[in-house]
């Protein structure tokens, strides 16, 4: 499952799903927008994601992550449009029998995502330049 | 020449000031409709950074355009 959110992220968009009696473990992760990137204060951030297929792409990472690992459930919630530096851009929540496949899932559904939801990130920095993550010519690589 | 449905995102929706448009083309193939609005507007990237999704598909730069179509420039990611 992949939420999208204009609002401010906390696992709590799970708990209605974190009762399951199989679970034993539940992994959090949360992305944080740093305040530093590549020597530029960062003012803010804005994302974009074309939603559609982002959710039937994390699907298919969960499923894989349900392959490769013991796990009962993999989910996720990103932030869209405007986000401030400290602010929670992404989630990951995995529940499993177990702790140890819960943390590697996590780390699995967290290393594909970056590189295969299509979201875009645009950080705005203090100075009032900005620059698309992975896109402008001239930016920095996430 | 055909009519289609175009939609960016992110750096090449900034870039062409538009999210959606519709396009008179007489591209036949994705690529050539990317080639075409590349240059018709100065997008900022090759169609070696871009995906073309065609009618909710990922596709080839060679894959057919028709009339009607719905298609969609993705930059590259950077979610998380």
């Amino acid at each position: 499952m992949l939420l999208f959110s204009s609002s401010p992220l906390t696992s709590r968009c799970f708990d209605a799903h974190a009762r399951d009696p199989e679970t034993g473990a539940c992994v959090v992760f949360e992305g944080r927008v740093r305040g530093q990137s590549h020597g530029h204060a960062v003012a803010h951030l804005e994302y974009e994601a074309a939603e559609e297929q982002a959710v039937r792409e994390f699907e298919a990472i969960a499923a894989e992550a349900r392959a490769k690992f013991d796990v009962l459930a993999v989910r996720c919630a990103h932030r869209l449009g405007r986000i401030a530096a400290g602010d929670v851009a992404v989630i990951v929540v995995v529940h499993a029998r177990h702790r140890a496949p819960a943390f590697q899932a996590c780390q699995y559904a967290m290393d594909q995502l970056k590189h295969r939801l299509p979201v875009w990130k645009k950080e705005v920095y203090a100075d009032g330049t900005a620059s698309w993550i992975n896109a402008d010519p001239h930016a920095p690589r996430s | 020449m055909i009519r289609v449905s175009v939609r960016y995102y992110a750096i090449l929706r900034e870039a062409r000031g538009a999210a959606t448009e519709p396009v008179e083309t007489a591209a036949r193939t994705a690529g050539e409709l990317y080639d075409d609005l590349r240059a018709r507007h100065d997008l900022p990237l090759g169609r070696e950074h871009v995906r073309a999704v065609l009618n909710g598909t990922v596709v080839d730069w060679g894959a057919d355009l028709r009339a009607g179509d719905s298609i969609e420039f993705l930059p590259p990611f950077a979610g998380g």
